[in-house]
């Protein structure tokens, strides 16, 4: 590899740890102006300050807004050189009807613009495959010529992928990059660590960064596939929508870049943002009475799979067939009707302690809860301690049924 | 002080927060090698550029990675390649300065030479190059130096102000100018050229006036002339505390640092 490609790829995935963190905001050449690209210099500037290490613009953009990208210290700018159609769905205005796609740059341009990178989509999985193929060709020679890295977003596109075949497809696609010249690739999570760590070992040896798609239901969500795919080899991440279309993008890139570069887990994160008290609360329409979150309370505090012996308990309504979880509500019943002082209130976290060598069993907080959560078990009542300020019922609720009040936006 | 446009690569020596820098040139007495082991690298990082011979930057990679690393200006033409300079010398130069993501050129403008034809070729190569440069959008810095047989101390001041206009009006987008004395003088040059001016070390061979006051102290009342930054280079190699001098530069340019605060 050149000393042009070494010096341009340093400012991309960061010399001290090889990793990446990349937000695209180019949409708007594909998609139009939609939310979160309408007034681009205000959020990438919000988005700076998240410190990203580079991001992704369209050509008139990047020559429009390069001034963000001047300084020590100050993100890469990436330009993506080709246009598509084909993300426009029935969502948008003109969906597409079939795989479009042209150059809009060319490397030289780019170059002249002080990039440090371009990138490019390689569509396998449609009638114009090997055309794609060429242009990205044509791409990787003129990188070559300019001693600039290229950036390959490997994607299956197309009538010929099915749900069956996209993990093979994401991986013939990865390669098919590498072997067309890619210095970097911006490639799809194929939504498990195992079959993704396969995906990055089909790379070569070629770094993998992970596109964000469509917009995650919550930052805590991308964040734990951003754990995902850090386990299984990946580089590091091009988050669009994610960051761009968040109601604090500076935050979201800061929380990204935690745990990309500085070795921090998604539960040190949502601790760092606990605000007691806590408080846990639920959305009875959302609950689909699956039980997940009886079983992770009672493994988390006993060590067994026994709804019986957790802290909180599913009622199902039998007249309109639906599920109301109920949560330990914290109004202290239990703490008033103790009468030996073994139930507190834990300060930091706003749940309960118990200290167990003061409880007789006498059964008196069981008697108090207004919520029936509180049983006994070997003569010791089971108490909602709120896992330490990170309830594993929250954590594994697949529907969001059950929540947790007094954790900051996100 | 002239406000510099900022392109990305402009961005890489001038913090376009303040218009200012500190750069060291690495191509005369003090040497890439010589610096790092002068300074460290981790004071390294916090040069705004550097100036190298194209070499240097293959040889030591590893310290212009990262975003954090300081801009690599490439010295051109001092080795005699601008001989015969035409489009295809200052097109290999550009592209080639591209494609390893140097931050900008430096050409060194001579006049004052008997043979005026030597005047001329400086002139016709830095022209050559400026045109190219901007084509490529590659930043240009032209570094004044009357040097020739018919420079006197008398006529000293004029020639730098005069060459240092021909350079900008040749298409240079940075100057650097030898030390000039009088800062009064020294704005009358910032306030003619409009352009990003730059200090070269008074320590420099070729500049015929040497300040009485420390390095310090002239930096500071030529940054209230319009001074942009320094260019150091035999100051450090020669220093006997290269890392205080650099660190006092550094906050004295940037950090609008009084003299010794530091």
């Amino acid at each position: 590899m050149g000393v042009g490609k070494r010096v341009r790829l340093s400012r991309i995935l960061d010399p001290s740890d090889g990793r990446g963190l990349v937000v695209a905001a180019d949409h708007g050449l594909m998609l139009g102006p939609i939310k979160g690209v309408i007034d681009l210099e205000s959020t990438l500037r919000k988005v700076i300050e998240g410190g990203p290490d580079a991001i992704l613009v369209s050509p008139g953009q990047a020559r429009r807004l390069r001034h963000l990208f001047a300084g020590k210290g100050a993100p890469a700018m990436l330009v993506r050189v080709d246009w598509t159609n084909a993300f426009r769905d029935k969502t948008y205005t003109l969906p597409a009807r079939g795989i479009e796609f042209c150059r809009v740059a060319n490397v030289k341009d780019a170059v002249k613009l002080g990039a440090s990178g371009v990138v490019t989509y390689l569509f396998v999985g449609f009638d114009g495959e090997d055309e794609h193929a060429s242009m990205v060709e044509e791409f990787a020679e003129e990188c070559r010529l300019w001693d600039m890295p290229l950036i390959v977003e490997p994607l299956p596109m197309g009538p010929k992928v099915t749900k069956a075949n996209y993990v093979d497809m994401v991986k013939k696609a990865v390669r098919k990059a590498v072997e067309l010249g890619a210095d970097l690739l911006k490639a799809p999570y194929t939504g498990d660590p195992y079959s993704f760590s396969e995906v990055v070992k089909d790379a070569s040896g070629v770094p993998v960064l992970v596109l964000g798609g469509y917009r995650a239901k919550s930052l805590r969500d991308s964040l734990e596939v951003i754990s995902e795919i850090l386990e299984a080899g990946a580089s590091g991440i091009v988050f669009g929508r994610n960051v761009v279309q968040h109601p604090n993008p500076s935050e979201a890139v800061r929380l990204m870049r935690a745990i990309i570069h500085e070795g921090k887990t998604v539960a040190d994160i949502v601790k760092s943002r606990l605000k007691p008290p806590l408080r846990l609360r639920v959305n009875p329409d959302s609950c689909t009475g699956c039980l997940i979150c009886l079983s992770a309370c009672s493994f988390a505090h006993e060590g067994v799979f026994q709804p019986a012996k957790a802290r909180l308990r599913i009622d199902y309504d039998e007249e309109k067939h639906s599920y109301r979880p109920y949560v330990c509500i914290l109004c202290g019943s239990c703490v008033k009707a103790c009468p030996t002082g073994a139930l507190t209130i834990d300060p930091e976290t706003g749940g309960l302690r118990l200290t167990a060598e003061l409880c007789d069993g006498c059964g008196a907080c069981v008697e108090a809860c207004p919520v029936k959560v509180v049983k006994l078990s070997d003569g010791k009542p089971l108490i909602c301690d709120l896992c330490g300020g990170l309830p594993e019922c929250v954590d594994w609720c697949p529907t969001g049924a059950i929540y947790l009040e007094g954790v900051g936006q996100g | 002080m002239v406000k510099a446009f900022f392109g990305i690569r402009e961005g890489r020596f001038i913090d376009p927060s303040d218009s200012r820098g500190v750069l060291v040139d690495c191509t005369g007495e003090l040497r890439l090698n010589l610096l790092v082991d002068k300074i460290g690298r981790e004071r390294f990082k916090d040069i705004d550029g550097v100036i190298v011979y194209e070499d240097s930057v293959t040889d030591f990679l590893d310290l212009f990675l990262g975003k954090r690393a300081p801009g690599c200006v490439l010295r051109v033409g001092s080795r005699g390649s601008e001989e015969g300079a035409g489009r295809e010398w200052a097109e290999k130069l550009v592209v080639n300065a591209l494609r390893r993501d140097f931050s900008a050129l430096i050409y060194r403008l001579t006049i004052g030479h008997e043979d005026e034809r030597l005047d001329s070729s400086s002139m016709s190569a830095m022209t050559m190059l400026s045109t190219v440069c901007n084509e490529y959008e590659l930043p240009l810095m032209a570094e004044v130096a009357p040097r020739g047989e018919r420079v006197t101390r008398e006529n000293y001041v004029d020639c730098v102000g005069l060459a240092a206009r021909m350079a900008v009006e040749a298409g240079a987008s940075v100057v650097a100018v030898p030390f000039l004395g009088d800062p009064e003088v020294f704005r009358k040059v910032v306030d003619a050229v409009k352009t990003p001016t730059f200090l070269i070390d008074p320590l420099c061979g070729y500049t015929l006036l040497k300040p009485r006051s420390s390095l310090q102290e002239t930096v500071r009342s030529l940054l209230e002339a319009g001074l942009n930054g320094v260019i150091l280079g035999p100051s450090l190699a020669r220093s006997r505390n290269p890392d205080k001098l650099l660190a006092d530069m550094l906050s004295i340019v940037h950090g609008g640092a009084g003299v010794g605060c530091r």
